[in-house]
């Protein structure tokens, strides 16, 4: 069984694939990429067994045949080859890939000891164009969880409710939230976690198509981009009440430039702890002064930042990574906060929303001062020693 | 090392229940037993420590607090303030330091001075001696000190230990030999059980014996630990004294008196751990990120295992669920267990980054609520449910 193939369209196929197969897996067939020879389309399969993508390339084949061949050497020599139309024939458990000038063969391994994709597919589906989720993938990820002891919050919330999709993350010192209207309510109800590799590697096939189709059921939820399909299976957790922390009730409001804001974090936070990286907030009428302390070795900064701010004189203190991490999001030059007081979260959004879309981020701030927790009379010094309860005599 | 050195060594005399007299004057002339409760003789905990008084009963550190109940039941049986013995050691440190910056603190209650540096500015170290002691019973209380001032951290502690309580032994360098060769092997740092036996059989009986050994024969014997040995004897220590940089980590171990197989005594003995080290972190204001379980078997094999967390935390609750599951999914092949041990590290200080879930804050408040409790009332006023030995157990 032969046919010829486009090398720069099995190149493409092969890349959309390529990210979910594992280097190394205590299941060595996994490490495969299932190529799949139909009539009219040759279907390339990877999967790590938590995730899955297909996708199609168009052929014309004279017969149907299948082969599993390693996908590391098969992705390096296909990415190596000129472009030029390749001669591709499976014989018994051997791929051949022939050009004019050379021949490579894979070992390979029968089609049925490949696992099978097994997914329940919902009928009821959701489409959006492709950039709207990429946008709200984009503002999530970074907010994610690395805890393994809170399995749901190292993924990403999908929530369908009220012809809404909300997209959530959250680590719980800040926390992301783009809601997304009229997307129907085919899924209303759905509550999906998501794995931030699937998410990752949705984000390397943006480009397969213009919008994309959305498939939940309890266990997964399927990404379809043309001819590009995504099946993840879901994080089999209890996201939180996520919604009762946000501060909404938060009053004042501060206007300011977001590379302004930006730049002089930077610069400050050089003077902050190594360990809470913590810059102070003062905001005044018209100005937002920002400030660190070197307890350590005696330096410290501060600057001072024209704002637009209608509330009282007010404190607070937040980790400068987690403010330039939130403000790489905001994508108008402009940021509005809005605040409340030293140990409530901060509200962060763009100052100008996409059409359609509410796109919130929440920082949470750092205690002022050292007093430790469950001792405030105590003085917050570090221990002498490592101390045992056992003297010596 | 280049040059002469003048370590000092200071050992507080039975400190944890010297704390308690002081605090209650009352006690003072009584036998004074600071450890587990001895439930009336079936307690199983040990003693931390035995004021001067107890010990004329043979009660000791580290004895089964049964044994020192069965020796004197009429003794005064406290438990362990850890948190005041170290705001009152913290004291103690801090007179420590303005005699010299190379303070090594090597438990609560003891520390090494290299004074060399500071000679010319406080001159003679026996009168720095005799005013550290001075300063801490008139600054800190009534509390006496025993100190050893020699030429190496080895000798002083040596020294600190030949006269106390409240002692104060000067070894010159001209007299080691005199001061050193009469003592038992026993002495020596690391000579315990095991060696000293073997020792023995060796014909080495005092630390002179042992430095009168061809120093070949111990190497070839003992590696190089029979020329650490050799050189201990003839007082050779060259290790400077370190001056203490704040804790990397916090931790707590148990021994059981018997190796344990009980899965829930265990369990409970890892919970109770894990209150005294997160109530410890609470005290300083410190939080860590890692927590390590350890794991001793009866055939004295010794594991670790750790995990990280994404935020630090002094809370009970946290520390506890991860110590619990690191445990339950430790191996032990069959065997019992001999020691169990908590710590925390990658320590974090200074301001407390606030989190969105109140579960945090919720957990955070009942140790706020019992660490009040226990200030107030004191430490057996309340108890973690999980921690509590029920009516039915052994022990």
């Amino acid at each position: 069984m032969r046919f010829t193939i486009d090398r720069q369209s099995l190149m493409t196929g092969l890349q959309r694939v390529y990210g979910v197969v594992p280097a190394r897996s205590t299941v060595p067939v996994l490490t495969n990429v299932l190529l799949n020879v139909l009539p009219d389309k040759l279907e390339i399969v990877g999967t790590d067994l938590e995730m899955s993508v297909r996708t199609s390339v168009p052929i014309e084949a004279p017969e149907a045949g299948a082969i599993a061949v390693p996908a590391r050497p098969f992705h390096e020599v296909v990415r190596e080859l000129p472009d030029i139309p390749i001669e591709f024939e499976i014989d018994g458990l051997q791929l051949f890939l022939r050009t004019p000038q050379g021949e490579y063969r894979f070992p390979g391994t029968a089609k049925e000891e490949y696992p099978a994709i097994v997914v329940e597919k919902s009928a009821e589906y959701v489409v959006l164009p492709t950039d709207a989720l990429t946008r709200m993938v984009n503002r999530a990820l970074f907010a994610v969880s690395t805890d393994q002891l809170r399995l749901a919050l190292t993924g990403v919330l999908f929530e369908f409710t009220d012809n809404e999709l909300r997209v959530v993350a959250t680590d719980g010192h800040r926390l992301s939230r783009t809601v997304r209207q009229n997307v129907g309510d085919a899924l209303n109800g759905k509550k999906c976690i998501l794995p931030t590799k699937s998410l990752n590697v949705l984000l390397r096939n943006t480009d397969a198509a213009d919008e994309v189709t959305l498939r939940a059921s309890a266990e997964h939820m399927v990404f379809e981009l043309g001819d590009t399909t995504i099946y993840s299976k879901l994080i089999a957790a209890k996201y939180p009440q996520y919604e009762r922390t946000i501060p909404m009730e938060n009053q004042f409001r501060m206007i300011v430039g977001r590379d302004d804001l930006a730049a002089a974090v930077r610069r400050v936070r050089v003077f902050s702890s190594v360990i809470s990286n913590a810059v102070t907030f003062k905001l005044e009428a018209k100005s937002l002064e920002i400030s660190a302390e070197d307890e350590e070795y005696g330096g410290g900064a501060r600057e001072t930042l024209t704002i637009d701010y209608d509330g009282p004189e007010l404190l607070a203190a937040y980790n400068a990574q987690f403010l330039i991490d939130i403000l790489r999001h905001i994508d108008t030059p402009d940021v509005i906060f809005r605040l409340q007081d030293s140990q409530t979260g901060a509200l962060v959004f763009p100052s100008e929303q996409v059409v359609g879309e509410e796109f919130m981020m929440v920082i949470m701030p750092v205690m002022l001062g050292t007093t430790a927790t469950g001792a405030p009379e105590d003085e917050a010094a570090a221990p002498d020693a490592h101390y045992y309860f056992q003297d010596g005599d | 090392m280049a040059g002469k050195r003048v370590i000092l060594h200071l050992d507080m005399d039975a400190f944890f229940a010297a704390v308690e007299e002081m605090d209650n004057p009352a006690l003072r002339g009584k036998p004074v037993v600071v450890g587990a409760d001895p439930k009336g003789g079936r307690g199983r905990g040990v003693v931390s420590t035995a004021n001067y008084e107890a010990r004329k009963y043979g009660i000791g550190s580290a004895m089964p607090i049964s044994e020192a109940y069965r020796r004197c039941p009429h003794a005064v049986f406290l438990p362990v303030r850890g948190s005041r013995y170290r705001e009152v050691s913290k004291q103690i440190m801090a007179i420590l330091r303005e005699y010299t910056p190379l303070v090594e603190p090597l438990s609560i209650d003891e520390a090494f001075l290299d004074l060399t540096p500071t000679l010319k500015l406080h001159g003679d170290p026996v009168e720095v001696a005799r005013e550290i002691k001075r300063r801490i019973r008139e600054e800190v209380g009534d509390l006496t000190a025993s100190v050893g001032i020699a030429p190496n951290k080895f000798l002083a502690k040596i020294a600190s230990d030949l006269e106390k309580p409240d002692g104060l032994v000067v070894v010159s360098e001209d007299r080691v030999e005199e001061f050193l060769w009469p003592l038992p092997v026993g002495r020596l740092w690391g000579v315990g059980k095991k060696t000293q036996p073997l020792l023995e059989r060796l014909g080495i009986r005092t630390i002179g014996d042992l430095a009168r050994f061809p120093r070949d024969e111990l190497v070839q014997r003992f590696g190089a630990w029979g020329v650490r040995l050799w050189e201990l004897a003839h007082g050779i220590d060259d290790r400077p004294v370190v001056p203490s940089s704040p804790a990397k980590s916090i931790s707590q171990e148990t021994t059981f008196e018997q190796d344990v197989d009980d899965v829930e005594l265990l369990e409970r003995t890892l919970l109770e751990l894990v209150d005294h080290v997160t109530r410890e972190m609470r005290d300083t204001g410190v939080r860590g990120r890692t927590v390590t379980l350890k794991i001793r078997l009866e055939d004295f094999s010794t594991f670790t295992r750790s995990r990280t967390l994404s935020e630090a935390t002094n809370a009970f609750a946290p520390v506890a669920r991860v110590a619990l599951d690191l445990f339950r999914r430790f191996d032990r092949q069959g065997q019992k267990v001999r020691l169990v041990g908590v710590g925390l590290s990658n320590l974090e200080r200074g301001g407390r980054q606030l989190s969105l879930f109140d579960t945090d804050t919720s957990e955070e408040r009942a140790d706020q609520v019992v660490d009040l409790v226990r200030r107030r009332f004191g430490e057996k006023a309340i108890h973690r449910a999980a921690a509590v030995r029920r009516k039915g157990d052994k022990g």
